[in-house]
């Protein structure tokens, strides 16, 4: 997979397949800025479309230093917000019943972001495969029962156990790597 | 590395998730107490530390209706077309700034007092800033009120710090379009400032009094 400058100068060109990198790349980040907000399934996928519309708009705007995912997690998580806002406004009664910060968003957010995009970066370097099945292990919404995985999977319920730990391995070896720590 | 000490990453998982029968379970238990720090500590640390991280986030792909629309979106741009819903992005040029203003002998400055004024012009309003230094540290408010043309209040107001780049704030303003940031460190921000309709984006701006 290219860097991320590479990727922003093949789209600015016109290259389909650089945009579906970067798609393929950042949108399950996007979409998790979202629902680890607190947003629906359905919510959550329109903050998708529109943050990747603004990215749209904004492929002339970076340069060689672009940092595209914190940059993408920023619009999510301001356009997360707005929309949270909204459905309150809606809701409250009083308008004290506003509140401030968003719950979820509290608690050490810039850490919690930061450890949210280094995950993605090391899901994206495992095999499709691999990924998916840590994914529904350990990162699904509601926690998945074995035989769910391995239904989804396409796989025999016995495999799981050994894939895991195999994957997991390989997903600890790309995030020991990387300059982040839990 | 004593290999007594070795343990498979599989074990060491299902040790911590609670598969192994009860007489594994505790021989690997006696296992660990017994070893010398070894990287089977290191191995067990890390996963405590990954299992931890999975109860409190969530990462999921979005349904696949939604990487075809992108691919749509991406043609539509292509084609010049503005998809549906997507906000104007609109950019404000300074207009006044008290901190540019040529020192006049014997004339008090415009505000009387310690705060810089910038004024900012856009196509869909405009955006006065106040950086007030607080007295006790050597930090800042910045507070402002947004005449935005045709919208409803309240807006939200994103501060972003720009090297390293990180957020500072996200407030929603008053009925007025008036808000308050206080206690930031005297650094290199930019602003945003969106509606249901609009974004505007402040050129950088270096959060001095």
């Amino acid at each position: 997979m290219h860097d991320d400058w590479t990727l922003i100068q093949a789209c600015r060109r016109g290259d389909p397949l650089a945009w579906e990198q970067i798609v393929a790349k950042y949108q399950r980040l996007v979409y998790s800025v979202a629902l680890n907000l607190g947003l629906t399934n359905d919510d959550a996928s329109d903050i998708v479309q529109i943050t990747f519309g603004i990215l749209l708009q904004s492929l002339h705007s970076f340069d060689e230093n672009v940092r595209l995912g914190g940059w993408l997690i920023t619009v999510a998580r301001r356009h997360t917000w707005r929309l949270r806002q909204r459905y309150q406004r809606e809701i409250a009664h009083d308008p004290d019943d506003l509140i401030e910060q968003a719950p979820h968003d509290s608690h050490n957010p810039f850490q919690q972001w930061d450890t949210l995009e280094w995950l993605n970066d090391g899901l994206n370097l495992l095999d499709p495969r691999c990924r998916e099945l840590l994914m529904l292990l350990y990162f699904a919404k509601e926690p998945l029962p074995y035989s769910d995985v391995a239904q989804r999977l396409n796989m025999p319920v016995g495999s799981i156990g050994p894939n895991r730990a195999r994957c997991l391995a390989r997903l600890k070896q790309h995030l020991t790597q990387k300059p982040r720590s839990f | 590395m004593n290999n007594k000490t070795q343990i498979p990453l599989e074990k060491l998982i299902d040790w911590l998730e609670g598969w192994l029968p009860a007489d594994e379970y505790a021989a690997l238990y006696k296992r660990l107490q017994t070893a010398v720090p070894s990287q089977v500590h290191a191995d067990l640390a890390w996963l405590q530390s990954f299992l931890a991280l999975s109860q409190e986030i969530t990462l999921s792909e979005p349904p696949a209706h939604v990487s075809e629309q992108l691919r749509q979106q991406f043609q539509d741009h292509l084609a010049g077309q503005r998809p549906p819903n997507i906000l104007q992005r609109v950019a404000a040029a300074l207009t006044f700034d008290s901190a540019r203003r040529p020192a006049l002998a014997g004339v008090r400055g415009s505000t009387g007092s310690a705060s810089r004024q910038l004024v900012y012009s856009a196509d869909v309003g405009d955006i006065a800033l106040n950086i007030l230094p607080q007295s006790t540290s050597h930090r800042v408010t910045l507070y402002g009120q947004i005449f935005a043309d045709h919208e409803a209040y309240p807006l939200h107001v994103q501060l972003l710090q720009t090297d390293p780049v990180r957020e500072l704030a996200l407030v929603t303003t008053d009925e007025l379009g008036e808000f308050t940031l206080p206690e930031l460190p005297v650094t290199a921000v930019s602003l945003i400032i969106s509606s249901h309709q609009f974004e505007i984006t402040l050129p950088p701006l270096h959060l001095t009094a």
